[in-house]
């Protein structure tokens, strides 16, 4: 292993496709929110579409800065489901893709949180 | 039993709570890496423990009072993601039992149906093998039962629940790997068997009431009518009940007994904590006893110092070498052990603060010497990946000059104070020890508490494992043959030139020299040095420079 050449590349997209996917299996998060101007536009005029949700960027010094903007179900504490999400949403990111926890920086933006009336 | 009403219920909570607690350690135990840690068992136990006190405070007169105060308290109670799914568990079993006045088996099914309900929709890719699965395999059975008598009705739950429970093993791939079933199914289970429990008039399992149980606890700020959280352990298990509650309700609440295998334990608050334990004395002797001031840990909280109040706290910080004036740097240096401690000393540390890997300290361990040493300015050595956080609220919590160095294990801060001895005023320090920490490896042997699959490795219940770097990198039947693979793990060995290993409090030292002579063997190229480290649970550490 350690006489082979080459780089492997790991693109924004990427990994903003993996935080996605890791956050939605987070319990208490029931979507994830637009994060670009172009996405709430879309949104407004209830045009069906995906949001993105998470805005990932590389720094300099090849830390990584993630913010997820999640939808949470409501009536659950927001607090615990949100450090829930950044420990979780971590573990699986770095697991997945080898770049060590302490070069992670992940925030979260709880942007709505759905009610639904209950037919009790 | 045919119908429960409300107090029944709340007996039926707070059996299943005893229960939660008594296997507490067990189900933090069910964690998919064989290192000490996970918190499903504790999370869960907190959960419903605030949920029962909101209720005591209460004293609800009716069903629909008790059930919602029940849900009330689970949701601010919620603790961790296991707390969270059980708040709508809970939340669940309320909005189903919120307009009954007693309930029947059939209303039982009902509310677990509804809890089902509740619980799914929280998740948008409900994955099989978790408490979500049980709780759902559980309501489907028990909507099928005929039984009218409550023990019978929820043996036959609990019997689909535990066969549930065995089948996660298999329905998650990381549960498989590491031979184990999912905790907070686990948990669940446990809880319901709780309330079978005290259905047949049985005690919760014998032998598992400790105080440690509830070493931590969180606490809100606030003015508090009674001050002190007791925590009494009393050598019977047959106190009159009702007497004691009402007794001690008089004069304090949040009051929760539990008995089981010849002990009795009492949590209660009060301003009297003295009088309390007088007034037990009278039944049987005390076993053990804790008070705390939860004003004092209220004004913490309040001030903005998240305050976990934790029973095996790590010894207090000393500063003694902080006497003088004019200290530039001061270092403050976490260390697992007192052989560490001395060689710290040696090296220049000021401050040292216990805490290592079971045991880390809390961000005021690092503040109140720093606010009480009169040097220039500060650089942290967290010496563990758990601990950096604490020590970086603390340094954002001072109005002082202080760095936090990202040493993740003591031997990489050996290193850097070695290097920081001939750092310069006008060097970059920080700089200088970085640079000492990235390029010191280090390595831990210890043995796997319980059988899992890390890497590739198939681990087994204690086996000596060799960490380089925290990844567990070869497996060996003694010390001695796990770090005979030192070697074969992955860093620049063409740069190193030395290997240091530090001796842990548990390992004879006839057994260290032998390996220290097996290292001199296996590095005839590098130098070997070996000191006493006095750590706990690691019987070898060491590092690669």
């Amino acid at each position: 292993m350690t006489h082979m050449k080459g780089k492997v590349v790991l693109s924004r997209n990427a990994m903003e496709e993996v935080l996605r996917l890791a956050t939605l299996n987070v319990y208490g998060v029931t979507g994830l929110a637009p994060v670009t101007f172009a996405e709430r536009f879309t949104r407004a005029l209830s045009i069906p579409s995906t949001p993105k949700g998470v805005d990932a960027q590389i720094r300099k010094d090849g830390t990584i800065e993630a913010t997820i903007h999640v939808r949470l179900q409501y009536g659950l504490r927001v607090s615990e489901v949100a450090r829930t999400i950044t420990s979780q949403v971590r573990y699986v990111f770095c697991s997945m893709t080898g770049i060590s926890e302490d070069r992670v920086e992940l925030n979260v933006v709880v942007w709505s949180i759905r009610v639904e009336h209950e037919n009790e | 039993m045919k119908e429960i009403g409300y107090s029944e219920l709340e007996a039926l909570f707070t059996a299943a709570l005893a229960s939660l607690e008594s296997r507490k350690a067990f189900i933090n135990s069910l964690n998919v890496f064989p290192v000490p840690d996970g918190d499903t068992g504790t999370n869960m136990s907190l959960t419903l423990r605030t949920a029962l006190e909101e209720v005591q405070k209460s004293h609800p007169k009716s069903m629909k009072e008790f059930v919602s105060t029940l849900s009330a308290g689970s949701l601010i109670g919620a603790r961790g993601n296991s707390g969270v799914i059980l708040s709508q568990i809970i939340r669940g079993m309320a909005t189903a039992a919120d307009s009954k006045s007693v309930l029947t088996t059939t209303d039982f099914s009902q509310m677990l149906i509804k809890a089902t309900e509740v619980a799914y929709k929280a998740v948008v890719t409900p994955v099989e093998g978790t408490i979500l699965t049980v709780v759902r395999r559980m309501a489907e059975s028990a909507s099928g039962l005929h039984q009218e008598d409550y023990t019978e009705y929820l043996a036959e739950v609990i019997r689909t629940g535990r066969q549930a429970v065995k089948e996660t093993t298999a329905q998650l791939p990381a549960l498989a790997e590491a031979h184990v079933v999912d905790a907070g199914a686990e948990g669940l289970v446990t809880l319901l068997e709780g309330m079978l429990r005290s259905l047949r008039g049985e005690s919760v399992p014998a032998g598992h009431l400790t105080l440690e149980d509830e070493s931590e606890e969180r606490v809100g700020p606030q003015d508090l009518t009674y001050r002190y959280d007791t925590v009494i352990l009393v050598a019977s298990d047959t106190l009159p009940e009702d007497e004691v509650r009402s007794k001690l309700t008089e004069r304090g609440d949040s009051l929760v007994m539990a008995s089981a295998g010849g002990l009795t334990k009492i949590h209660v608050h009060t301003n009297e904590p003295y009088d309390t334990i007088q007034y037990l004395m009278k039944f049987a002797p005390i076993r053990e006893g804790r008070i705390e001031d939860m004003q004092y840990q209220a004004n913490e909280y309040a001030g903005g110092i998240p305050t976990v109040v934790s029973a095996a706290a790590a010894p207090p910080a000393s500063t003694d070498g902080c006497a003088g004036d004019n200290i530039d740097r001061a270092y403050v240096v976490v260390s697992p052990g007192s052989g560490f401690e001395e060689i710290f000393r040696k090296l220049g540390a000021q401050i040292i603060v216990g805490g290592g890997d079971t045991m880390n300290p809390p961000t005021e361990a690092f503040l109140d010497p720093i606010r009480t040493c009169n040097a220039k300015s500060f650089m942290i050595f967290p010496n563990n990946k758990n601990i950096i956080m604490a020590a970086q609220q603390a340094a954002g919590l001072v109005d002082k000059n202080v760095q936090v160095l990202n040493a993740r294990h003591p031997v990489q801060a050996i290193a850097a104070l070695v290097q920081l001895a001939s750092c310069g005023l006008d060097d970059d320090c920080i700089a200088v020890a970085n640079q000492a920490i990235d390029a010191t490896n280090f390595f831990a042997v210890t043995r796997a508490t319980k059988n899992a699959t890390v890497a590739g490795l198939l681990v087994q219940e204690g086996d000596y494992m060799l960490l380089v770097d925290d990844k567990l990198v070869a497996l060996g039947q003694s010390v001695e043959q796990a770090l005979g693979h030192l070697r074969e793990s992955p860093m620049a060995w063409e740069d190193k030139s030395l290997v240091s290993v530090y001796r842990g409090a548990e390992f004879s030292e006839t057994s260290f020299d032998s390996l220290v002579s097996g290292l001199t063997k296996q590095f005839p190229d590098l130098e070997i040095q070996s000191y006493y480290g006095g750590q706990a649970f690691y019987d070898a550490v060491g590092s690669v420079e």
